[in-house]
């Protein structure tokens, strides 16, 4: 029994990161070569609106603030550790990022509710959107786990964690420590790694292609090379100007 | 007179190796187990091991020890004793081999009776008092880091003092630990964590001397008053902090796209198509 655990805890610690690595990173670049246009997610604004801002909204703003969260957790552990280290910094951002896990979850409930129910956005859901909410769930759901019974996260996760998650980048990994962590925790990590995996192949590849830029650049314009008025008139044969908009 | 020399030089390399064999197992020994237990120094956190052979079976001891839990689960009844015996302290498994595991069960055997690892253990706490408590509490709450770097103990237990911290936590809540452990037990796992997350934690950021001094000072004076602390601390709200922040925050959004559209553009079109199509 104790063999069949080790196996497992060095796949899902050693193998599948590896392995969610290399395909995210060939498949990112496969993807972008072979299928450029498709290279994003699908919108379904145009088709239902008032529920999707109850669900991208809350979705997005957590989503951001956890992921760059962990990130900092990974980058500069040490910093972490020294917010942490008066109880009321660690109170602050420990309730903060469990009340933006809340609301990913209430934003994640409302998108899956509305692709299960509305008939027009149901015809553009593939399976893979299907599977891309499921694990985004299964991981909320065990991020809050971890949150509310295994406090304090931020801090352990900086002095455990990350020692782990370096050492699989060193090619060195070493899993004595996180072997030992609860299995819900494990199922946390595990639930990224396929996250990784799947990022080629589903519409999670649009946050590798944000339009950052429509935040800086400049209102659109749009020139016409063509009689507006006369294209307009009825008399006028397509043949002669086709307008290039319609 | 040359094949003399080559017996001695080989007999003297047998001897160098098995002296480093030695001292190896001894030092594997004292890394592994030697933190919680002595051959022949009396209890610690767990049982003395001096002729430990004499009372289990070689096969049953290495199973209990590369997974205690295991056979405590299984309801193997001499597990579940040793278990209860003392005060449900889980032993972590050390992650060793079997091979090793059966070079230090010879190494226990060979020195069981000499008196091996039965130094006397002097109190550091003998003259500690409320102020070297309230230093350790400090210290415990992260208020004061350690000096290397490691992370302050309400990272991963319960506050013990503070109502906020007073709930669900990742590792043991530490009240009764002196009281269960004893000053040496408590001393050995401060200095030298058996806990593979604890030990990961603290690698290469050690506590110093003083440092283990005063959470030691904390922990006996938190355990003599955590008997009411239990039944008298109400909940921190986590949870429920969470919630209102989360519907705060919902509010806020709310708020901040208030010129969202209602609906979607072509919603009109949409109905009239579909009560045209019904």
């Amino acid at each position: 029994m104790d063999a069949f655990f080790n196996a497992l805890n060095n796949f899902f610690l050693i193998g599948l990161p590896y392995i969610a690595l290399f395909v995210f990173l060939i498949g990112s670049v496969w993807r972008y070569t072979s299928t450029r246009f498709k290279y994003s997610s699908l919108s379904s604004q145009f088709l239902e609106g008032r529920q999707l801002f109850w669900g991208s909204v809350p979705f997005h703003m957590g989503i951001l603030f956890l992921f760059f969260g962990h990130l900092t957790a990974f980058l500069i552990p040490r910093g972490v550790l020294l917010w942490n280290n008066h109880p009321a910094r660690l109170i602050v951002l420990e309730v903060t990022a469990f009340i933006f896990g809340i609301a990913v979850l209430a934003g994640l409930a409302n998108l899956i509710y509305r692709r299960l129910t509305n008939p027009r956005v149901a015809v553009v859901t593939s399976r893979m959107d299907y599977a891309i909410l499921s694990l985004l769930l299964l991981q909320v759901v065990t991020g809050l786990w971890v949150a509310y019974s295994f406090r304090w996260g931020s801090s352990w996760f900086a002095s455990v964690l990350t020692p782990y998650l370096w050492s699989v980048f060193a090619l060195q990994p070493d899993i004595t420590a996180v072997s030992a962590l609860p299995w819900v925790v494990k199922l946390h990590i595990v639930g990224a790694y396929l996250t990784v995996l799947l990022i080629p192949f589903s519409r999670l590849v649009h946050f590798l292609v944000v339009p950052l830029d429509y935040i800086w650049r400049p209102y659109q314009q749009v020139v016409w090379y063509w009689q507006r008025k006369e294209v307009r008139r009825s008399g006028t044969p397509w043949s002669l100007k086709r307008p290039l908009n319609n | 007179m040359i094949r003399n020399l080559a017996l001695i030089a080989i007999w003297g390399l047998c001897f160098c190796h098995f002296t480093i064999a030695q001292s190896e197992t001894a030092e594997l020994f004292r890394l592994k187990c030697g933190i919680c237990h002595t051959i022949g120094g009396g209890r610690l956190v767990g049982p003395d091991l001096s002729g430990v052979q004499d009372r289990r079976s070689e096969e049953w001891l290495l199973k209990f020890i590369k997974s205690s839990q295991s056979m405590v689960k299984s309801g193997d009844p001499d597990a579940v004793a040793l278990f209860e015996e003392y005060n449900q302290t889980v032993m972590p498994d050390p992650m060793i081999s079997d091979g090793e595991i059966r070079t230090i069960l010879q190494y226990i055997r060979e020195n069981s009776g000499t008196g091996a690892g039965a130094a006397a253990y002097e109190s550091v706490l003998a003259d500690a008092g409320p102020e070297d408590a309230e230093l350790g509490r400090r210290l415990f709450d992260g208020r004061l880091a350690f000096a290397n770097g490691g992370p302050s103990c309400i990272a991963c237990h319960n506050g013990l003092s503070s109502t906020f911290f007073s709930e669900k936590s990742y590792a043991k809540d530490l009240a009764p630990t002196f009281a269960a452990l004893g000053e040496q037990g408590v001393k050995a796992i401060l200095e030298n964590p058996p806990f593979p997350v604890m030990a990961e934690a603290f690698q290469g950021r050690p506590l110093k001397p003083e440092e283990t001094r005063a959470l030691m000072a904390f922990l006996r004076s938190a355990g003599a008053v955590s008997s009411n602390r239990a039944a008298n601390t109400p909940g921190s709200g986590f949870l429920l902090y969470g919630m209102l922040g989360a519907a705060t925050l919902l509010l806020l959004y709310s708020a901040l796209w208030y010129n969202r559209k209602s609906r979607s553009v072509n919603h009109a079109i949409y109905k009239r198509q579909i009560k045209s199509f019904n």
